[in-house]
Order: C-alpha cells, then structure tokens, then sequence
C-alpha cells in the first residue's frame, strides 16, 4: 500500500519526522519496504500551460500544431499525441530544460519550429506507459512552475500490509493506526453533502444478504465527464494508480483514502432501471472492463441489471455500464461482500484487482455510508452542478451486532509473562479503538471496533497490547523445559556420515530442484510419475521419480562450462504413484572425467566401474554394512549391461550401479563416459542402524601369507573363486585378495589369469609351515578341479 | 720407543686420508687384525725382560687403544658423511604440487543446515520430518489457514491434486508432532519446502527450518531468548536482534526478526536496503486454534513456533549474492564451503 506523506498528515498530524514514522510502522507490523520521492528529478523550468488551439501539421497528417499559453506569451509546439485538445492544462518543457536528463531542444518539424515538448506522464516518470500527454484541470495559472505543484520534496512510503490488516489498507485506516501511536486525533476529511429528497429511478434487490449485507446506491445527475483536477490526479499517481477521468479517479480515490472499492454505472446504461445482486447462473456471460469476456460457471456474484450482468461483485465492473464521455449521470454502488464469495470469483478467472484485494481481507460495513457521502462531496467540490438523490440503504440487521471479547490479565500476564499496567492495556486499546470496561479485578470486558475484522480472540488482544508496548521491551530468556532423553543414531546423523565420507573422498555434493520434464523423468524408471498440476514451467511439470537426471543435469551445467571430472553426489527425495504416491529417500553418485586432477605425479586414467565400486565398498564398510552383493541382474535399461549391478545387502536389494548407457548419454548430449549409482537411503539406513559396531577379540600370532596364480575360464567371477574357497569351510582362511587379473600374451584366448592371495592366520597358535601347507594345497586341488583350471 | 712414535705417525697419516669405509676396515686389519702391526707388537711382551714388560705393555695397550678408538671415530664420521651424500643425492622440488585427493565439499545449505540443527539439538530439540507432498489440510488448514483465506496469498501453493499440495512450509511437520505426540514437545523440522514462484530472489524449492515448543508456562520472553541464544550462536555473539510485529495464521503473537546488517554494522548499505537489518526469521506464540486443532488445551500449554530460509541465513553467513547459485552446482561454487 502506497502512502503519499504530505496528504497521510492532513489525516493525522502525527508529531515525528519521516524517519521515526517509518520506524514506528516497520515495528508495529507495518513494514516500510520503499521510501522514494517521485517528483525529486522534475526539472523546474517545467510549467503548467494552457492550451489555446491545435491543428493538423501540414506536412504530416501524424503531427499537430499547437498553441499553448504560458501565462505571458504563446509557444508554438508541435506534438503528435492523439489526445491534445484546446481549453485544458498540460505539462510543457521549455527549450533548455531537461526531461529525464535530455535536455530539449526548439526543433524543426518540417518547417515548423516546435519550442519544447509537451510531456506525457511516462516523459515525466510518473507512469510506466502512457498513451498521450498529460492533461488536467486546476486551479493553478498558466506558467506555474510544476514543482510548486508537485514538490520534489513529497515522500511516498510503500507499506506491506499484512493479510489479516484489511482495514489499514486506506489513507484513514493508516492514520488511525498512526493516531493510536502517538494518541492524536484523526482528522476525518470532508464528507458533508445534502441529498436531494427525490426517490432514485434505479430500484435495488439484493437476493441474499449473506452475500451481500449492505448496499448503498446513490444516483447523481448533471454529471460530467472529463480530466480530473490535478490535486487528485496527483494522488492517484503517488499512490500508484493510473488516472483515466474525473468519475473513475475519484472512484479510485476514494478507494485509496477510506478504504472502500466502490463502483460507478453509467445510470442510463442499466436496464429496466434495476440493479440485483444474485449468483450466476451457469453458462452466463460477461464483457468486462479490460474487454475480455469469461463465462461464469461457479455461481459467481454479480450486479445484474433488469436484463444481465453488468459487474462482477467486488472484482471488476462490465464494459457495457461503463462511464464513457457521454455519461449524464450515474449510481455509486458502496456495497459490502462476502470475502468468500468474492475470492471464489478471482480465484476461478484468476483476476485479481484493488478492489477484491480489499475485500477478501474485509471492509467495515459501519464506514459505508460516509465513503459514499466523500465520494459526493468531491463531485460536487468539482462539478457543484450535480444534482445527488438520497441513497437506497439495504442493510443486513445482522450487522448491528457489536462482537465483544473478555480479557484475562491473568492470560495476559500468561502469554506476555509481563506485569503490565492495566491502565496501559485500556489507553492502548483504547487509543485502538477498543471499547474497554472493567468487569472484574483480573477481567476486562472488549468491544472490537468493526473496523478491526482480524480480532476474535483474548491472543489477538494480547498482541495489540504487545505490539504497541514494543517487542523489544520484553526481557529474554531461556525457556525451563523438561530435558528428555536424547535420540541416538537418528537420521540426520546417518546422513551427516555419508556427507562427511563423501566429502573426503573427493566427491562434491549437489542440490537439485525435485522437477524434471516429462521426458527426462521417464528416462530413468517406468514407474507412474507425481504430476503437479500448476508446474511453474513446462519442463519442471513431474516430480522426479530418480535422484539421477539431477546428477546429470548438474554434470551438464559444468560440462559446458569446461569442468571435465565431474564427481556429484546427492541426497534427496524421488517420487512416484503407485497405489498412493511414495516418496523416497535416495542417494545417487556420478562419476566422469578423472579420478585425479592432471598433476606431474599421479596416473591418468579416466573413472571406470572399479573406481565406483570402491567408493561404494567404503561407504557400505563405514556404515558398518557388510554382507553386500553385486549381481548382473535386473539392470535397468539406463545402464550399459556388460558394466553395472544391482547391488544387494543380505539378500535385500538396496540400488544400482553402473556405467551409463551410451544410448543414454547420446540423449542427454554428454560425450564422455559416466559411472552412476543410486541407492535407497531407508534400507541402508535400516541395516546401518542394526549394525552398530560391536568389539570383536583378534588373534595375536603371525599370520601366512600364500599366492595362487591360476588360469580359469574368462566366465569364472572372482566371486565364484572366492565363494569356492570360503564354503571349504577352513578355519585358518582369514582373508581372501585378488591381487592380480591378466588377459592377453601368455594366456589362451577366453581364459584370464587370476593372483588370488589368502592369508593364513590361527587363534590359538603360531602356523607351522606343515599346517598351512596342507590347508594351501587343499584349496589349489579344489579350485583346479571345480573350475578346470591350471596353474600359471 | 721411537717405534711407537713411528707406528702412531704411520697409522694418522694413513687414517687420515681414508675416505671410504671399505679402506677403513683395511686399515683396521693392518694395525689391529691377527697380523697386524699393533697386534705383532703385543705379541713382543712376553719376549721382553719381566722388568720392562710393565712399561712396554702400558704403551702397547695405549696405542692399540688409540688406534681402535681413532678408527671407530673416524667410522662414524665416514657414516655420518655418507648418509649426508645420500640426502644430497636424494634431493626433490619440494614446490611441485602434492599427490592431492581432489577437493570434495558439502554443499553449503546441507552445511547451514547442520549448523543450524546443532544449535537446537544442544537446547535439547529433536528433530522430525514430514514429507515433501502433504495433505492440505496439514499444510494450511491444521495451521488456521482455511480454503479462501488471503493469507493462502502469501504462499503460492503447487497443487498434486485438490488435497495434496507441494508442502509450501515445513510447519505441518509440526502438526503431525502434535498430533502424535504429548506435550512436552520440542522439536525442529528442517527440509526442502516449495513455493510457485521464480524471479532473482525466489526459487521455487527452497529449504527451511522451523521449530516448536509448547509446554507449561512458555512465554514471549521464552520466545525471544531462544531466538537471541540462535542468532548469536549462528551469527556471532555480539549479534544484535529486533523483534518486529507481523502476521502469521498459526503463530499470535506474531513477529518478524532482523539481525543488524553484517556487511554496514547498521549504518545502511546495499544489501539491508539502507535500512541497517536483515530480516532473517519468522517467529510467534502458537495460535491456541492450531493447538486445539491439535486436541491440546491452550489453557494448559502454550507454545512458540519459528521458522526460518536456509537459503537466506547461508547468504548472509557467506555473503552469496544470488540465490540461483545455490542450484547451478558449479564446482567453482560447491569447492567454497
């Protein structure tokens, strides 16, 4: 909300300066986000002219010719705005004065000299487009200097009201909040008006006064429609609004200063000489003011006339009712609606304006009748022609009704653990305008001002007696809780391990958003996908079902940024519908490029499956997971098959990892291999949970160390090998190594050579040679016989 | 006697001009091995007359002692020399770069997120989760935000169907608490919440952590310590903090918090939009509606509840300028923290 200083003080004349002001308000729960001065850079040989006469350029049917006053001599300008017309004021930059740091020139146009520029409110920075110069009627003589009108010293402040404050979004409801600060009386404006005793030609039925509680339409004759004063031009602009004419500016006007959207018929306009207020009905239609049409299909409320709609309650009026040039006369509708139903309207066709903003958040039905009557006030002030008929009053009875709240000072002093003053609490509401009686020693009977929708219960008091007592008042200290026990091995702990190991490990960790585009999501499971229904963009539309495409988008970003060793990892959700929609915890790892950074000292080689496996192996070991399998089955079509496991943990499958398919990689543009791994994080964390370490005693002899080198079938896994030797069951068997693979020269083809090390080692004694001997050649008789092997 | 002198002249001169261990040792045999000159001396006593064998014996002792002495001296100081030219010889470039690990990292709000909750478990918090998509009615209408109401504005919801949305906060994990469990309740609940909303300083994932604790007797005072005990304990000790009045469903009272700007110390700059505060936190006492909703009496409990941007709160530790870094994962970035 937009509040203009210099007018913010005729309402209520607070005695600090600008500074404490905006201060007071930021603490008092009306933050000041922007403080600006909007006429700080209007050069001051701007003046205010009139215009004498116009005509066509003769050379250039775009251009006129016009001859303006000011106030001593006549000017010749030339200017092709569409709107220029005689016996109205406008803005005129002279030559040699500067708008928005262009200095104007006297310019030729075709052989006309044209002596400054005639601006517009966009030349002068005051509007962001406008569509012709600036014109306006005042009370100010030809040759003002415009800032004598518009004082560069005029401080505009934007205050964020929150939702629950309705009522302090007006210039009133921002000084009678400001009154209250610094207890000083509000300075209503102006309202006082005569009606003229004749019954109004427009009859008013309203079809349920639970949509509509009140309704004040008065009819006004004798009307004119043309540029508004300046005075309320000038307001609108500071506030933020755009000026259009003298009946749509003060409808405006009036809105910004009590609070009130109020709308304004062309009175001829209405049909059959009604207004009703009803739903719609399905399928009915209206042409609203920005041109567009909607259909109405949720039983929206409308102001209809004897044949149709013709505005949208509280949100937007209709084009065919509309003030035009020709309007004679008009109605004012000052009418309260139900927040509901109005946000029912701007939710469906999502149309949002100042007027429905103030609803949804409450307008006080008490206040009615005096916006009305300001409205007419400044009609006549301008236009003292105007004939005002007394107004038809449809009033719910319900309305009548005053809410009133008890005070505990006992809850107060609960809530705020402050011994506060009751003198203080009953000046501060007062000063609020709450109505306070004093109903026991420790209880305090409330009456809510109507203004003040946003307070049903004893906290909401307690917090207007906080606010203005001041937050920063109150002593702090250390809340006297019980202390439970404290919860050992949680989640956050777990992840913090593997963020840890990660990290020392050389892998950076990365955060993605949660949304992929269709595409990408079905790259990487069949599963059903999460849709959202309002995505932000086309491509951020499905939750992600795989950590995966995140890893791979953030591999893209540095690869294109010239960062060939990618080594991602993260932590996070996926997503997918099944009978309910699941969510998952996964981890997923993506390796690429290098091991190591090129330095002088270390082997080139790029990653490769046996680098990922070992990143996986330590992290499995340090989360104390043992009992893990790698398998060749179920790999997923995303991986390259002769390279990837599934990988399980006691016979639970837990993830996958693998070299990235090409077909993959062709898809996502990536032109270097990629190893990727992900993992359900619940059933690692599940079995991390069960294996917490527990002291196991070791032997205290030497141990044996012997080697096998065996040639096999290439189709023998070393897996096969070391479960071979392990089901012989020896006891002295402590560790089995693959120290060695060989392929190639020496070898026959579909053969390998594998080094196989197993280290002998007893619990009760030192291994005698005999001892390991026999153990040794135990197993070497059984593996050349079980895998028809040879040694090498 | 001269021979004595002799001998000892010989075997420094010789002594002298060794270099090597291997000649060393042949000096060794030729003065004091089975043949040796000194060893050939010794020999002599038992031929001399019984009245000179004492002196010449004492001589004989003396030199031989001298020159097994000398010999072990000099063997030293030969290893001594041969080891100095070994690490001569085994000289390097120690300004080569090491065999480094690469330079792995932790992102930066997974970092602000631990630090944060380390703050909190050390107050005695726990901490809880709740999932990314919730039931509306956990996420709003639990927390005094019924369908319609504006302040639903605040928060542009993304929704999976009429009654799951993206969580837009973490405070239904709050609900769910106190839904299952009795006050005493302390807890926090941090995680990745979703707002419909993307320009340069919103993105629309974000992550928060927010708290709750509703017990006997808890007060504003409660409140404010415990936010003061955080922000010193995040942001440093001689942070000050300010408490602002605001708006929110759940929490009555409500405020807002500001830190004193940490880049200008308050004098105004750039970055507190010359106001001299960040606003860094939400906070409030728990709505007694939301505490009903809960089937807890507010007239036996109260409580306070706060939340708070990781994002935000790791900016300001790390003078980020722009939120849409956090997402970008360059290495250049994630290497930093």
């Amino acid at each position: 909300m937009r509040i203009s200083l210099n007018y913010l003080k005729k309402i209520v004349d607070y005695p600090v300066d600008t500074e404490k002001l905006i201060g007071d308000l930021t603490m008092n729960g009306f933050e000041v986000e922007e403080v600006f001065k909007p006429y700080k850079d209007i050069h001051p040989d701007i003046k205010i002219v009139d215009i004498i006469s116009l005509e066509p350029h003769p050379a250039n049917k775009d251009l006129l010719v016009v001859i303006i006053d000011d106030g001593g001599s006549r000017h010749t300008v030339v200017c092709g705005a569409k709107n220029v017309r005689a016996g109205i004021q406008t803005v005129w930059a002279p030559p040699h004065s500067r708008v928005q740091n262009f200095e104007i020139k006297e310019k030729d146009f075709k052989g006309i000299k044209s002596s400054g520029m005639l601006l517009s409110l966009e030349e002068l920075g005051l509007e962001y487009k406008s569509s012709g110069i600036w014109l306006f009627h005042s009370q100010y003589r030809a040759g003002t200097p415009l800032i004598q009108i518009l004082d560069p010293s005029t401080t505009v402040i934007d205050i964020n009201v929150t939702p629950n404050r309705g009522d302090a979004l007006s210039y009133i409801g921002i000084a009678r909040e400001i009154s209250a600060y610094y207890n000083v009386n509000l300075n209503l404006p102006a309202s006082e008006i005569d009606w003229l005793n004749e019954p109004s030609p427009v009859n008013i039925e309203i079809q349920n006064l639970s949509t509509c509680p009140l309704y004040q339409g008065t009819y006004a004759d004798n009307i004119r429609v043309f540029e508004s004063d300046i005075e309320i031009q000038r307001l609108l602009i500071e506030s933020g609004l755009r000026p259009i004419n003298n009946i749509v500016d003060l409808s405006n006007f009036i809105m910004l200063e009590t609070g009130h959207p109020n709308h304004t018929f062309d009175s001829k306009s209405l049909r059959g000489n009604r207004i009703i207020v009803r739903n719609a009905r399905k399928g009915e239609k209206i042409r609203l003011l920005d041109g567009s049409e909607i259909e109405l299909n949720r039983g929206e409320l409308l102001i209809c006339d004897g044949e149709g709609p013709v505005a949208l309650a509280g949100v937007m009026g209709g084009e065919y009712s509309s003030i035009t040039q020709d309007t004679k006369s008009i109605l004012l509708e000052c009418a309260i609606f139900n927040p509901d139903s109005i946000k029912i309207t701007t939710s469906v066709h999502n149309i949002n304006t100042d007027s429905s903003y103030r609803f949804i958040r409450g307008v006080n039905p008490d206040t009615v009748e005096y916006a009305s009557r300001r409205f007419m006030y400044l009609i006549k002030k301008y236009l003292p022609e105007v004939k005002v008929l007394r107004p038809v009053i449809i009033r719910d009875e319900r309305l009548n009704q005053t809410r009133q709240i008890i005070l505990r000072l006992k809850k107060v002093h609960s809530i705020l653990n402050l011994d506060i003053d009751r003198d203080f609490i009953t000046n501060t509401l007062r000063n609020l305008g709450f109505i306070t009686e004093i109903k026991s020693g420790d209880e305090l009977n409330i009456t809510i001002p109507s203004h003040r929708y946003d307070v049903s219960m004893e906290e909401d008091i307690i917090e207007e007696i906080a606010r203005i007592y001041g937050y920063n008042r109150f002593e702090s200290k250390l809340p006297h809780t019980e202390i439970s026990t404290p919860r050992r091995n949680t989640y956050e702990g777990f992840l913090r391990k593997i963020r840890t190991l990660f990290s020392s490990l050389g892998l950076n960790e990365v955060i993605n958003y949660t949304f992929l585009d269709e595409g990408t999501n079905s790259l990487f499971s069949a599963s059903k996908p999460v849709l959202i229904k309002n995505p932000i963009a086309q491509d951020m539309s499905e939750m992600r079902k795989s950590i995966l495409p995140s890893l791979f988008k953030s591999a893209q970003v540095n690869l294109n940024r010239q960062h060939r060793d990618i080594r991602f990892f993260e932590v996070g959700k996926a997503f997918y519908q099944d009978k309910e929609i699941v969510e998952v915890e996964r981890l997923g790892i993506l390796l690429s490029g290098r091991p190591f950074n090129r330095v002088w000292s270390v082997p080139q080689n790029e990653y490769d499956f046996y680098d990922l496996k070992g990143i996986i192996e330590t992290l499995l070991s340090s989360l104390y997971i043992n009992g893990s399998r790698f398998v060749r089955e179920n790999i997923p079509s995303y991986l390259h098959k002769g390279k990837a496991a599934s990988i399980y943990i006691n016979n639970e499958f837990c993830g996958f990892m693998g070299e990235a398919h090409p077909t993959l990689l062709n898809r996502l543009d990536i032109k270097q291999r990629c190893f990727i791994a992900e993992f359900d994080l619940g059933i690692l964390y599940k079995v991390f949970l069960k294996n917490q370490p527990v002291y196991k005693s070791y032997s205290p002899y030497p141990f044996v160390e012997r080697d096998i080198a065996i040639v096999l079938n290439k189709e023998v896994t070393s897996e096969d090998v070391v479960s071979e030797i392990m089901a012989m069951n020896i006891p002295i068997v402590e560790e089995i190594g693959i120290f060695d693979l060989y392929e190639g020269k020496g070898i026959e083809e579909g053969k390998k050579s594998l080094g196989i090390s197993i280290r002998y080692r007893s619990k009760d004694s030192t291994l005698t040679d005999a001892v390991v001997d026999e153990a040794h050649t135990k197993i070497i008789d059984n593996l050349l016989k079980k895998f028809y092997g040879r040694l090498r | 006697m001269e021979k004595f002198e002799s001998i000892r002249a010989e075997f420094l001169k010789e002594i002298e001009a060794i270099s090597q261990s291997k000649d060393l040792e042949v000096l060794r045999v030729k003065y004091t091995g089975s043949k040796g000159v000194v060893t050939a001396l010794l020999k002599e006593i038992g031929k001399l007359p019984v009245d000179e064998r004492k002196s010449f014996g004492a001589k004989v002792n003396e030199l031989k002692n001298f020159v097994e002495t000398s010999i072990a001296q000099k063997r030293e100081e030969l290893l001594r020399i041969e080891i100095e030219q070994k690490l001569q010889s085994e000289t390097i470039d120690i300004t080569l770069p090491g065999r480094r690990l690469p330079a792995g990292s932790i992102h930066p709000i997974s970092k602000t997120m631990e630090e944060i909750e380390d703050i909190f478990i050390k107050l005695g918090y726990d901490i809880e989760y709740g999932p990314d998509i919730e039931l509306d009615k956990y996420n709003f209408e639990m927390l005094n935000i019924p369908k319609l109401h504006p302040a639903r504005d605040m928060q542009a919801t993304f929704y999976i169907s009429d009654e799951l949305v993206l969580r837009t906060h973490t405070s239904p994990v709050q609900v769910r608490t106190m839904l299952k469990q009795r006050p005493p309740i302390k807890i926090i609940s941090p995680g990745t919440v979703y707002r419909c909303d993307s320009d340069a300083t919103h993105t629309p994932m974000f992550h928060q952590v927010e708290g709750l604790l509703v017990d006997r007797g808890v007060s504003f005072p409660d409140l404010k310590g415990t936010i003061e005990f955080f922000l010193k304990s995040f942001f440093g000790e001689k942070t000050t903090a300010r408490f602002r009045a605001s708006y929110f469903p759940f929490t009555e009272p409500s405020a807002e918090v500001d830190i004193q700007c940490q880049i200008c110390s308050g004098k105004g700059c750039g970055v507190c939009k010359n106001t001299g505060f960040l606003e860094v936190m939400g906070c409030g006492m728990v709505n007694p509606i939301v505490l009903k909703n809960a089937d807890i009496d507010p007239e036996e409990f109260t409580g306070f509840a706060f939340g708070m941007g990781v994002e935000r709160m790791t900016m300001l530790k790390y003078r980020i300028p722009d939120l849409r870094l956090f997402f970008e994962n360059d290495i250049r970035f994630l290497r930093q923290f």
